[in-house]
């Protein structure tokens, strides 16, 4: 029988046609009885005390309700996600402009907003610290009890044996900026008090279990007391990973304090200095290499700009530290990862979560590299590539998943890479520019403890399917993927099936919605399910059939007893099964597979399988201006198995588009501590026109505990972009540009020094 | 605030007179105008006064020695009209790299010279071209040209009530260019522009030449001492460096002024040794 599986077909998204048509409801849309409104009140300074907060003048304001602040928290004044030194409303400390002071009432945003600037707190002045270098180099009055955030560190092999085998030693620095998410949709939540105490969120939001956490803790209530439920979410790129847990628990305490629903809905300006942001990066490669090209030591130091607040840092900086040397085989390597503080707004997860940072150091590094053997970048990548059974840099023996060497090769060969020699004498050079990487997928070693995700499998009299899951649909098409991997897993058609809003009194906590682990985790508990559930319809089909329950068939929608060849619709076994009043709710649970790795070393599993991809930028430089224009992106992903072809070409264009923004266009500035860009028209996101053609190549080397042998594709899109962009640009130009953003200036001064030395 | 959309010029001088408010606004595309109520910036005015519905304001029309826009016409007709394309090619073009496509459908001539940007791209063409700004307000019309009507940023000759109602451009059989430096390829404010008008005779010899420059001081500048130093036929190597007494470019968050000044004079070299054909190729 012709198996008419969803899987590996585009099936087109459920939830587009609404969103395309601006039918769909965001939370700015959504209003609700007796609602009243916050604005958040904050520092206005970096680093400081403070010791009253005068709210006489805001009190004044036609509309005004109420203030809240830290002495309104029943609970515990914290809200840090991993390292509790963040409290929920700053305790006499403020540690960068943004800080929290206090959530002003009121009964419509406006009033709300002007009540807020109205709240005169005065500070005490500390000296801030605005940068790596001064808050690493600080010997006192540091922001917590010390100014490093976090410290990983990878010791594998002897780099002193490794350095003295080399017969080059290749050392540079390298430079990665802030990038701000700009979601299309900012920040915002509703907060509800229920008569029995509980307390409902409806958000916009990647963690609706994070935010339960939070707003329990600040009441001092157990988990289950907090309802929370994502409403349509205008993107988040990570960037509603953790924040929405300070939001929502802001409004949660002022709801509960006048007993009213508050929607909290921040301006993009307030958006842009209060919430998290990219790290940036200092890096530091040094790497040796035989003449042969064969990488044989590094020793690599990344420093990273956490902010004012750990936040995901750790977990940023593990990642960038057991990713720092990219897919290749290098047997001896250090690496030492360390985030500080500074007064500036925290940094946290950003598609990609520290890997594009890593990956701008180690293919810059790549391409310098092999610029010093006059080696093709090409071939010296070939040459160290991991291959299955390689060992990665924390020695991790991989196994048959593994498309690096694929994706090089179908990227350069699209691209014609061997034939590419163009004519550089004009005023535009044109250059081609590759970046290989791997995504570690899911949590990893240092988030094993929480890699768990469920589903809830309902099956109606109807013949519909509800699929409640932990995870959520943030633009990234997860319920598309859902619906196909539930009908596949069934039998069914995709028709059938209803994936619904994440709401946390449906799902067990699944983790988090980051990681690029949503189909993986999904994925494996949808299967985890039907495996329940298949013998239960069977055994079903067997008794409204009349026949064996092992001669029953689930394909294509019909139930057939394969002996006789009777069959009955899918929507008849369920009518049966209700009318028998039979069991028809099935949970599925997944976890990642054990990793054994040592954290002291930084040697071992640090992920269960990985993602590759190769991407190859084709670049023209105007050595007028300086200006770089990107012609052409070749983006080959080893995906483990295309889900939704159409889905990952998708997340590719938009992982390019975004990869592009930080490489050339997207400059975030700050002057002490306020940002200088808060807008559109100062935070330049690439548009139409500065996103050129992006070829897709999808390599499907399947994964054993992959759903469907199905991989991560959301981070890995953006992740090889920029350092692509940097080195065609560098190769175009004949100069190594090691900073981004790419901006004209930052090109143009470059080729006017190079000018000035010939 | 109270809003207000007068029918005709008639209208809008009999609602002038009633209104007792301190602050007034002019909305015409509002482009510009409604970005400035973002609650992180300024306040609305207590009165917003609708012109776009005044009659005949709009549109772009000719007779033998001119050709005359209206006001209200927006960025995206100048665009598809065939007449700025043939006679004021820095206009068309300029009209070409305005913006984004939603703000060229609303966005109108005259608000873009009121807005009077030192950055603004519409401007440095009706500088070369020398156009005339006839205004009408409560004591009568008159003409200003754009150079003497704009005197700093954001700051025009328009008198309390005066609106802009056309724009006239003389047909000259002056050729012109524009360029335009951002920092992406729409939706960007000019980190540097420039419009070139000139004729040049047989030999390619300039019988003209006019150069304005945005991005670079206050106002848009004439580059007048580099077109001097053209002119007296001195070589492009050493009028270029003329450029920067023409110009008094600052830093901001888009670019630094000696970024402006190099990248303003390698782009304007590059254009008269290719596309003017002045000094060697």
């Amino acid at each position: 029988m012709e198996n008419l599986s969803t899987i590996g077909q585009s099936l087109s998204r459920p939830d587009a046609p609404e969103k395309v048509t601006g039918k769909t409801r965001f939370l700015t849309d959504i209003s609700v009885e007796n609602m009243v409104h916050g604005a958040p009140v904050y520092s206005s300074i970096p680093f400081g005390k403070f010791n009253n907060i005068d709210i006489s003048k805001a009190e004044k304001v036609d509309g005004f309700i109420a203030f809240v602040s830290a002495q309104d928290i029943p609970g515990e004044n914290q809200v840090g996600v991993i390292i509790s030194d963040q409290p929920l409303f700053a305790d006499k400390t403020v540690r960068y402009i943004g800080d929290s002071i206090g959530l002003a009432v009121a009964k419509t945003p406006g009033a709300a907003l002007e009540a807020a600037r109205l709240v005169k707190v005065d500070y005490d002045k500390k000296s801030p610290y605005l940068s790596i270098d001064k808050s690493r180099d600080a010997t006192g009055n540091f922001i917590h009890k010390t100014n490093l955030a976090c410290h990983h560190r990878l010791r594998n092999g002897d780099i002193d044996v490794g350095f003295a085998e080399a017969d080059t030693i290749v050392e540079a620095h390298f430079k990665t900026p802030y990038q701000e998410h700009y979601y299309l949709e900012p920040q915002a939540c509703i907060a509800f008090p229920i008569e029995d105490g509980r307390i409902k969120i409806l958000g916009s939001l990647q963690c609706p279990f994070y935010i339960q956490k939070a707003v329990a803790r600040i009441f001092g209530l157990p988990n289950e007391k907090v309802l929370v439920e994502q409403a349509p979410t205008g993107g988040a790129f990570g960037g509603k990973e953790d924040i929405p847990s300070e939001i929502c628990a802001r409004a949660a305490l002022a709801a509960m304090k006048v007993g009213l629903p508050v929607k909290v809905v921040y301006h993009r300006f307030d958006d842009v200095q209060l919430t998290s942001k990219r790290h940036p990066f200092q890096m530091h490669y040094k790497v040796g290499v035989r003449n042969d090209g064969t990488l044989v030591s590094a020793k690599i130091l990344l420093e990273e700009n956490a902010g004012a607040y750990a936040t995901l840092s750790t977990v940023v900086s593990y990642r960038a530290a057991v990713q720092a040397m990219g897919p290749y085989v290098i047997p001896n390597i250090h690496v030492d990862s360390n985030s500080y503080y500074t007064n500036l707004p925290p940094t946290g997860a950003f598609r990609g979560f520290g890997s594009p940072q890593a990956a701008f150091g180690h293919e810059r590094m790549m391409d310098i590299i092999a610029d010093k053997l006059k080696m093709d970048p090409m071939e010296f990548r070939l040459k160290n590539i991991v291959k299955p059974g390689s060992q990665t840099q924390t020695a991790q023996r991989l196994n048959e998943s593994v498309g690096a060497e694929e994706t090089i090769q179908k990227a350069a060969r699209l691209a014609q890479w061997n034939s590419f020699n163009p004519d550089r004498s004009g005023r535009y050079k044109h250059g081609l520019g590759m970046s290989a990487i791997h995504y570690g997928n899911c949590l990893g070693a240092a988030g094993w403890h929480m890699d768990g995700s469920g589903v809830n499998i309902k099956i109606l009299p109807s013949g519909d399917v509800h699929v409640a899951y932990g995870l959520i649909e943030m633009g990234q098409g997860a319920e598309t993927v859902v619906t196909q991997m539930t009908a596949d897993a069934l039998g069914i058609a995709p028709s059938r099936i209803r994936v619904l809003p994440t709401d946390s009194a449906q799902v067990p906590d699944s983790g988090p919605a980051v990681a690029s682990r949503n189909v993986i985790m999904t994925g494996n508990a949808i299967r985890d399910a039907a495996k329940k559930l298949l013998p239960v319809l069977k055994k079903a089909a067997s008794e409204l059939i009349e026949c064996h329950k092992s001669d029953i068939i689930i394909t294509n929608d019909k139930v057939t007893d394969n002996q006789s060849g009777v069959d009955v619709g899918f929507h008849e076994l369920c009518d049966f099964m209700s009318r028998s009043n039979m069991s028809m709710e099935f949970t599925g649970w997944w976890h990642t597979p054990p990793l054994e790795y040592n954290a002291e070393t930084g040697v071992g599993e640090a992920y269960f399988t990985y993602s590759y991809a190769t991407h190859i930028a084709k670049v023209r430089v105007d050595t007028l201006t300086g200006q770089v224009f990107v012609d052409k992106i070749f983006a080959a992903h080893d995906v483990g198995k295309a889900i939704n072809p159409a889905g990952i070409e998708g997340q590719v264009e938009g992982g390019v588009a975004q990869g592009i923004g930080w490489a050339i266009t997207e400059d975030f500035i700050m002057d002490r501590g306020v940002v200088t860009t808060p807008n559109l028209s100062t935070y330049l996101l690439p548009t139409a026109l500065d996103c050129p053609e992006v070829e897709t190549i999808i390599v499907e080397k399947s994964e054993p505990d992959g759903p469907w042998g199905a991989k991560g594709i959301g981070e890995p899109s953006i992740i090889p972009t920029a350092a692509a962009i940097a080195n065609a640009v560098s190769s175009a130009i004949g100069i190594q540009m090691n900073e981004i953003p790419l901006t004209p200036e930052r090109v143009l001064n470059q080729l006017n020094k190079t000018e000035i030395k010939k | 605030m109270k809003y207000f959309r007068p029918n005709s010029i008639d209208e809008y001088h009999e609602l002038l007179v009633t209104l007792k408010e301190t602050s007034m606004s002019i909305l015409a595309g509002g482009t510009d105008l409604m970005p400035r109520w973002e609650p992180d910036k300024g306040l609305m005015p207590d009165v917003l006064i609708d012109i776009k519905k005044i009659d005949g304001l709009m549109g772009i029309r000719e007779n033998e020695d001119e050709i005359i826009i209206g006001a209200l016409t927006t960025i995206q007709d100048i665009k598809k009209s065939i007449l700025m394309q043939n006679e004021f090619g820095s206009l068309s073009e300029a009209a070409r790299q305005f913006a984004g496509v939603q703000i060229r459908h609303r966005a109108t001539i005259g608000g873009n010279i009121c807005n009077a940007s030192p950055a603004g791209d519409i401007l440095p063409g009706l500088y070369v071209h020398q156009a005339n700004i006839q205004l009408i307000g409560p004591n009568g019309s008159r003409s200003i040209p754009i150079s003497k009507f704009i005197i700093g940023p954001g700051k025009t000759m328009l008198e309390p009530g005066e609106i802009v109602s056309e724009i006239h451009l003389l047909r000259k059989g002056v050729k012109s260019l524009f360029y335009k430096l951002g920092l992406r390829q729409s939706m960007a404010i000019a980190v540097v522009n420039f419009a070139i008008a000139y004729q040049q005779d047989s030999n390619g010899a300039f019988t003209s030449l006019n150069i304005a420059a945005g991005s670079v001081a206050p106002t848009i500048v004439y580059l007048e001492s580099f077109v001097d130093a053209i002119m007296s036929g001195v070589s492009l190597d050493e009028a270029i460096q003329h450029v920067d007494i023409d110009i008094s470019p600052i830093d901001d968050i888009r670019a630094t002024a000696d970024y402006r000044s190099t990248a303003l004079k390698n782009v304007l070299e590059y254009n008269f040794r290719h596309e003017l054909h002045q000094g060697n190729e």
